[in-house]
């Protein structure tokens, strides 16, 4: 089919998608513009959106549909729509062009996170983590999953063959895994590690992304190495965190010992040291920390220490799996001190924010939790 | 085939059941937004339920996948009005349109996935650079060492390829403006 591709500024197109937008650009539009940022629209959200099926439950939509209430629809223009989707995408800040009924009944951020965690075993077969325990025998391991815990027992057959399978953990989740030489492992929201089902050479070796707790079993004969996109973790039978999230990356050593290897360099931890290591200008350095501050996630407890709202956000995006626009952006300087042990959902966390600032309002829409002054 | 009674309330709750998560999905993938595609399938499913007298479709998952897109279409297009297609008329033009055209959403997603591998390996990768992992053009033209200008026009003849191989995103918006 051929589309009027004349009529097409793809610069002022490419530039809107990139991000670039004013309302001015989007008013003058032509036909076929309009169109094509449609597309362009609907193939980035096909890309982007894994797992859809999970965000529309049944349930919920025949309880709505029994109680037939009258739906209650804010009138957008399709520009000031199709906007709105775009800011949504580019993850932009501004929300000036969405326009909302007052008389809606505020949301709670009370959801539940829309993705499960799952494994993904080296036969291409795909463990979901839910709420029913699945046991899966794999050659010389059993593995038994449940929804927030996978445990790889060895067991006694003797197949030697290793596989690689890979824990994928999604916003708003949280595993404990115990790998089949006793090592457990806690990984954080938005992280994934790729780990042999069984350990039989010299060396015991991970590959971490996101953020893990590790409690490595001791064995003097086989290392344990955390490896990431800028450094390895050579570990010496030790209890340690590495959050490799971003551009640094944190390698917090609680008790043991262990061997930092970045490229060039090898640095040996002390228990209490940070070693932090930017990938980009390749940049070390040793600091002495709290490091409850840095492992107090993996029992559940939310901590932070004179930390700006933005970080926290940050933190609470990964754990809660919501996102946060700042209609205020002064507001992401302001700097909180937050102990929180198991906050149920994240409306207790906003609430208590909210009470220890006393101007800081949240507002829910979906998925989105929007922050102004009050 | 499978002709259901809707009629017939339990039958109702069974078509509901299971065909609500997958018509969400396809409005969402139209307007953007969860509680304003869940709007439409609930819409959708009112204006059946009101018309269940006159409702005798015999696929119902073509004739509702087709009605929530259009309608999700419409609604982009014209403010916020949500239009559904009588259902009589469907029955008429099942004989313009081939059902080989109703694809779901999973397959439609595998086709964009098989389209996207078959762009030149160095286009694909900037594509999903900036559709996937969200980057800027600027920051794709830093990570990879070319001009951004390049970039652009990789992206811009992505775009171009993809809309010809996957052209269901386009095509039931033109058989739209052929309603009166």
């Amino acid at each position: 089919m051929e589309h009027a591709d004349k009529n097409i500024d793809w610069d002022k197109l490419l530039a809107l998608s990139d991000g670039d937008l004013s309302g001015e650009d989007i008013m003058n539009l032509t036909e076929e513009e309009r169109e094509q940022l449609r597309v362009a629209v609907e193939l980035k959200l096909r890309i982007k959106e894994e797992q859809l099926l999970a965000r529309f439950p049944v349930e919920e939509g025949w309880k709505r549909f029994q109680n037939r209430p009258k739906v209650h629809r804010t009138i957008f223009s399709y520009w000031k729509m199709a906007a709105a989707i775009l800011l949504l995408l580019t993850s932009s800040i501004t929300v000036w062009l969405f326009t909302t009924k007052k008389t809606q009944t505020p949301q709670l951020a009370n959801y539940t996170p829309s993705h499960k965690a799952e494994i993904r075993l080296a036969n291409g077969k795909v463990l979901v983590l839910c709420d029913s325990a699945e046991t899966e025998k794999q050659g010389i391991v059993d593995i038994k999953a449940t929804n927030n815990a996978v445990v790889y027992a060895a067991n006694n057959a003797s197949n030697t063959t290793v596989r690689v399978d890979t824990l994928i953990v999604p916003r708003g989740n949280k595993v404990s895994l115990e790998l089949s030489d006793g090592t457990k492992v806690t990984l954080n929201a938005a992280s994934s590690l790729i780990f042999p089902s069984s350990f039989n050479g010299n060396t015991r070796s991970v590959t971490l992304t996101g953020e893990g707790y590790f409690e490595v079993n001791g064995n003097e004969n086989s290392p344990f190495i955390v490896q990431t996109a800028g450094i390895n973790v050579k570990v010496l039978g030790t209890a340690f965190n590495v959050n490799a999230y971003d551009q640094t990356i944190y390698t917090t050593l609680v008790n043991g010992k262990v061997q930092v290897a970045t490229p060039g360099k090898l640095t040996v931890l002390k228990p209490g040291e940070q070693h932090l290591y930017d990938i980009t200008d390749r940049k070390e350095e040793i600091t002495k920390v709290e490091t409850p501050l840095y492992t107090a996630w993996q029992e559940g407890i939310v901590y932070f220490e004179h930390s700006s709202l933005l970080s926290i956000t940050k933190v609470l995006s990964r754990d809660y799996d919501y996102d946060f626009v700042f209609n205020d952006k002064e507001l992401m300087d302001a700097q909180f001190r937050l102990e929180i042990p198991h906050p149920t959902s994240l409306q207790l966390l906003l609430d208590q924010i909210s009470r220890i600032s006393g101007n800081i309002t949240f507002t829910v829409k979906n998925r989105v939790v929007y922050i102004d002054k009050k | 085939m499978f002709q259901p009674d809707i009629n017939r309330s339990e039958n109702f709750e069974e078509l509901f059941r299971l065909h609500y998560s997958n018509l969400c999905v396809t409005a969402y993938y139209v307007v953007g937004d969860e509680e304003t595609a869940k709007d439409i399938v609930q819409d959708f499913f009112l204006y059946c339920w009101n018309k269940r007298n006159a409702l005798s479709i015999a696929n119902f998952a073509s004739y509702a996948s087709r009605s929530v897109r259009n309608a999700s279409l419409n609604y982009i297009k014209k403010a916020g009005r949500i239009d559904f297609e009588p259902p009589e008329t469907i029955v008429v033009r099942a004989e313009q349109i081939p059902d080989e055209d109703y694809q779901p959403d999973e397959s439609k997603n595998a086709a964009l996935w098989a389209a996207i591998s078959r762009l030149p390996e160095q286009r694909q990768r900037i594509f999903l650079m900036s559709n996937k992992d969200e980057l800027k053009y600027k920051d794709i033209a830093d990570k990879l060492g070319i001009s951004i200008n390049t970039v652009k026009t990789q992206i811009k003849l992505a775009y171009q390829f993809l809309r010809k191989e996957c052209d269901w995103v386009i095509k039931i918006l033109i058989f739209i403006n052929f309603l009166p």
